[in-house]
């Protein structure tokens, strides 16, 4: 059965010509010009994905992104399609938008977004994850900075997790990173995998430490669902959060 | 002025890539059934050029005077 998508612009031109790339790849295709329209849709018929613009007259999408995850928080995932500085990154991930791309952006790059969220069928690490009896944390290490920093359980989304950094440390947009989080929530397990570095904020803002958002990508064999289950207990909504 | 020059440019520059792309896409695969439509795409990011050169030309003058 095809998937269900809905493409919100309010730029008719661009609303179409992604509508059109989705219905030649055999999906169930959706349009609306507002957030307003957007989310009457929404409320009506399942909807599996939804590509929004974010500046738009008669409800914008960060309304629509908040309504959506306030009715569910998983289903239909929001992707973002933006403008420049419209929002910022981190902002976005934190209130549960599952991907964000800024005007114009690799094409390829929004279909593959959109696959992985429909069906998530990572390749896993070859590595098994080892069973220890550790205090909850989150330890990061960034393979191409080289450095290794800790941060702490609030901080895990639906989608990836924020680390906070010292001043001095800070990672490349794009650059990739292996995590490995202990929990004491259920006993005696650790969940290991890679992601990668969505935005860096380099300095404290707004009372929130200097960190990044780290997107997951991968995880070590059977961690994908222990980290549903932690996520899940955790109900966090966030897809990557703030701090 | 600059963030909303490119704000403003973001929008129909990313239309013209998603038209093109796919008009090169159809090609590629050889679709005849989708030429007709493969063939809108391109005029249409063709009328988009036109309409920015003609914008162009009528500042230009502006400026000039």
């Amino acid at each position: 059965m095809s998937a269900t998508i809905l493409i919100v612009d309010d730029e008719g031109d661009l609303r179409d010509a992604i509508a059109f790339d989705f219905k030649r790849r055999n999906f169930n295709v959706l349009t609306a010009g507002s957030g307003r329209e957007a989310f009457q849709i929404v409320e009506s018929q399942p909807v599996d994905v939804v590509v929004s613009d974010v500046r738009m007259a008669d409800g914008d999408g960060v309304e629509l992104l908040e309504k959506i995850k306030a009715r569910n928080v998983h289903r239909p995932m929001v992707i973002f399609v933006t403008g420049f500085a419209d929002i910022s990154l981190e902002v976005a991930f934190d209130k549960g938008a599952d991907a964000v791309f800024i005007k114009p952006f690799d094409r390829k790059a929004l279909f593959e977004a959109v696959n992985r969220g429909l069906h998530p069928q990572e390749k896993p690490l070859a590595r098994a994850s080892t069973r220890v009896n550790a205090p909850l944390a989150i330890t990061v290490k960034f393979l191409e900075s080289g450095f290794t920093a800790e941060s702490r359980t609030n901080n895990l989304g639906r989608g990836g997790l924020f680390v906070e950094l010292a001043e001095k440390q800070h990672p490349e947009t794009l650059e990739k990173a292996e995590f490995c989080i202990t929990s004491n929530l259920t006993p005696e397990w650790i969940i290991m995998g890679e992601g990668v570095v969505r935005w860096v904020r380099k300095s404290a803002v707004e009372g929130m430490p200097p960190g990044c958002g780290i997107e997951f990508m991968s995880f070590a064999q059977d961690d994908r669902q222990r980290m549903m289950e932690l996520v899940n207990h955790l109900k966090t909504k966030p897809f990557i959060p703030r701090s | 002025m600059e963030r909303t020059f490119l704000h403003d440019i973001s929008t129909p520059l990313t239309t013209a890539q998603f038209k093109l792309e796919a008009a090169l896409e159809i090609l590629r695969e050889g679709k005849v059934e989708e030429i007709p439509e493969c063939a809108k795409m391109i005029e249409a990011v063709l009328m988009q050029v036109k309409r920015a050169g003609a914008m162009i030309a009528q500042r230009r003058e502006e400026l000039m005077k």
